[in-house]
């Protein structure tokens, strides 16, 4: 079972983290998540894991804006991944 | 063949109507086609509930079930299954519920309870080391669950965890149609009205001493290693924001992704969403563990109110389906309010979602102006009045002045007044309403709700990755192709879950559940082996809905529930052009009629199914 992305990154657990991250321009999400996968290797393919994983971009769910994953980045954008259980 | 190991081999059937209890076997054959839990409760009601058998006719069943897990120290091994043909969709219901009982249930060395017919008056069942019995209950008629359990315990000399009880409150005794079964503090088997099945059979509580039998396991040694396995998959699920936070510990998450529900669809918006998120509960007040049988998370826990106007209340910590359900869905932001909203659900013995329904509708209603004060015996029904909706609460319980019309729930409500009120419901078709979500964000949900077979939510559980299972994930939340496809992928899996006597959250990894269910039984089921043993639990349900009345066109829903959203973070997206399509797919994915939903000869033969396949089709 891979680790909650979270985790993968460094947080403790149940806890969530900030990271800043600087992009080459025209950089998209999709290329933000590539690099975050290669810097910490067992977050997985988050593009993949969208049954478990909700990714917003400014607020936005990045499924609902022009381009989604492949739209480009701008300079102060903030991209969320949350998790993306539900009830209980 | 060696007898699977896991069981006690015993189901206790219990006829109200006679006052007679009897022991059956559960042979062999029937643990490996049936498991248990909802499987088969399933298997019984279609064997045993005909077409012309109303909801509230003695000769419904009402089935409790545990598992070939239940009561093995694997982690959540107390949890259980209640199935009944329920009042809310008049089609069947099943419901799992957490805490000892289904462990309990195998100590006093029975798989399963049935009961059929009704007591004259109401009565309770208790069973221990000493057998079964049937006992007087009027001196319990009257009392809220908790107030229902701590009188038994007293009655009985059966403190703390000695006893475990399932019980209806005043909401089951007046048959309202969501009532539910309530025990050990909180744990609700809720949806599809089980607790008024419960009440017409005046049957008020079941009483199961912690006796001394237990199940026989194949491997011990490996279901203990597997046992601490779990306990950790456990801890760390959902990146251990359960365990830290609960399931409150979602709430912000559901805000951002769209599917909070924010007074009844009218706005996807809840500025104050972090009030009511675990993170805050569990800072704001003091806590503790409140634990189910063999469980190691800190998911349920007790909380005390330490300030304003609830000073002093201890109760059980609100789940998200109470924080939405009470709170964003009614305007109310407060934590502490929502505290005692939830335990007031609980105690009267109602179901939290269709409560929260009802009372959103009505406060929308009655902010337009579509219903008055004569319409609600005089309670100013305003969003975020939490005074009034506690009040409503009451008079739904006890089916008082205009209560008796709520207690219907909110579709037969929303027909009563028709026009812009009926627009204003959220509900299926069917009868049912939805989980504390707006599923206007989620999809899958949505579909499933509506084709459901139990009155809620049956391929999916909120959390359901579909690579463990050989199916492709989905990589867009809103398409239909994708959405149909692998919902249908993937059904099967949590009805299996449901079979076996545990927890959802404790039995996470799927190879891991397996491995446990395969030590404990003797059994050497695989993945496809258990996609097809639920698959033929959803199938027998939908069989039997098919004869008593199911057809395509309450799988749908309501125009509010499929309303496209005015705001938020999916504004604009609209399910209800893409709905016919999605249906249609998930049917033919699931070896169903595409056009009627009907499920195909072949489909059911497939899996075993013969008597169904003669009954549907000829």
């Amino acid at each position: 079972m891979l680790p909650w992305p979270s985790e993968a990154l460094g947080a403790a657990p149940g806890s969530s983290l900030a990271l800043e991250e600087t992009l080459p321009e025209d950089a998209t999400t999709r290329d933000l998540l590539q690099r975050l996968r290669a810097r910490y290797p067992t977050l997985g393919d988050l593009t993949a894991r969208r049954d478990e994983v909700t990714l917003a971009l400014n607020g936005r769910l990045l499924d609902l804006l022009p381009g989604g994953l492949d739209a480009p980045l701008r300079d102060g954008d903030e991209v969320t991944i949350l998790a993306a259980f539900t009830g209980g | 063949m060696v007898e699977s190991a896991g069981y006690m081999g015993a189901i206790l059937r219990v006829d109200l109507d006679r006052g007679t209890l009897q022991t059956e076997p559960f042979p062999d054959d029937l643990r490996r086609e049936a498991l248990g839990g909802n499987s088969l409760g399933a298997k019984i009601l279609y064997d045993e509930v005909p077409p012309r058998v109303a909801w509230d006719d003695p000769q419904n069943r009402l089935i409790f079930a545990s598992g070939p897990l239940g009561g093995t120290r694997v982690p959540g091994s107390g949890t259980y299954s209640v199935v009944a043909k329920g009042p809310m969709t008049n089609l069947a219901g099943a419901s799992q519920a957490n805490g000892f009982f289904g462990a309990y249930l195998k100590f006093c060395g029975f798989d399963a309870i049935i009961f059929q017919g009704r007591a004259a008056g109401p009565v309770f069942l208790e069973i221990g080391d000493d057998g079964a019995r049937l006992r007087d209950a009027r001196a319990l008629a009257g009392k809220d669950t908790l107030e229902t359990e701590a009188a038994l315990r007293d009655m009985l000399g059966a403190p703390g965890r000695a006893l475990s009880v399932a019980c209806i409150g005043p909401a089951g005794e007046h048959r309202v149609r969501f009532a539910m079964i309530c025990g050990d503090g909180g744990h609700v088997a809720a949806h599809n009205g089980l607790g008024a099945v419960m009440g017409a059979k005046n049957l008020k509580a079941i009483a199961l001493h912690r006796a001394g039998k237990r199940p026989p396991l194949h491997d011990q040694a490996t279901l203990r290693s597997l046992a601490t396995t779990m306990v950790s998959q456990s801890q760390a699920l959902f990146g251990g924001s359960l365990h830290y936070w609960g399931t409150g510990g979602g709430f912000s998450a559901a805000h951002h992704g769209g599917w909070l529900p924010v007074r009844n669809y009218t706005t996807n918006l809840f500025a104050e969403h972090a009030n009511l998120d675990g993170r805050n509960l569990r800072v704001t007040f003091p806590w503790k563990p409140n634990r189910c049988f063999a469980c190691g998370l800190n998911h349920c826990t007790t909380i005390k109110v330490t300030n304003g106007p609830y000073a002093g209340l201890e109760a059980e910590e609100p789940e998200y389906e109470a924080l939405s359900g009470l709170g964003s869905q009614l305007g109310i932001a407060d934590p502490a309010t929502v505290v005692m909203l939830t335990n007031t659900v609980d105690r009267l013995g109602l179901n939290v979602n269709e409560a929260g329904w009802v009372l959103g509708w009505l406060m929308e209603c009655f902010e337009r102006g579509l219903i008055s004060h004569a319409d609600t015996d005089g309670l100013t029904m305003t969003w975020g009045n939490a005074a009034a909706a506690r009040a409503m609460l009451y008079k739904i319980a006890y089916r008082e002045g205009c209560g008796a019309l709520f207690a219907e729930g909110v579709k037969r409500a929303a027909e009563h007044f028709g026009g812009e009120a009926y627009a204003a419901g959220v509900f299926t078709l069917k009868g049912a309403t939805p989980r504390g979500h707006d599923h206007r964000g989620r999809w899958t949900e949505m579909l499933d709700t509506c084709v459901g077979n139990t009155s809620t939510i049956e391929a999916t559980s909120g959390y359901d990755p579909a690579e463990p299972l050989g199916v492709p994930p989905i990589t867009d939340r809103f398409s239909p192709e994708q959405i149909a496809r692998t919902i249908a992928g993937v059904s099967g899996r949590r009805p299996f879950d449901d079979s076996l006597g545990i927890c959802r959250f404790c039995a996470s990894d799927f190879p891991t559940l397996l491995q446990a269910l395969n030590a404990a039984t003797g059994w050497e089921v695989d993945t496809a082996g258990a996609l097809r043993l639920g698959r033929r639990t959803i199938n027998r349900f939908r069989a039997f809905n098919f004869r008593h009345g199911l057809n395509a066109d309450l799988e749908l829903p309501s125009p509010r529930y499929w309303s496209t959203p005015v705001d938020g973070p999916v504004a604009g997206k609209g399910i209800r052009e893409h709905f016919p399509r999605l249906r249609a797919d998930y049917y033919r994915h699931m070896g169903w009629d595409p056009v009627t939903g009907k499920p195909l000869p072949e489909t059911l033969r497939d899996l075993g199914l013969e008597r169904e396949a003669r009954d549907l089709w000829g």
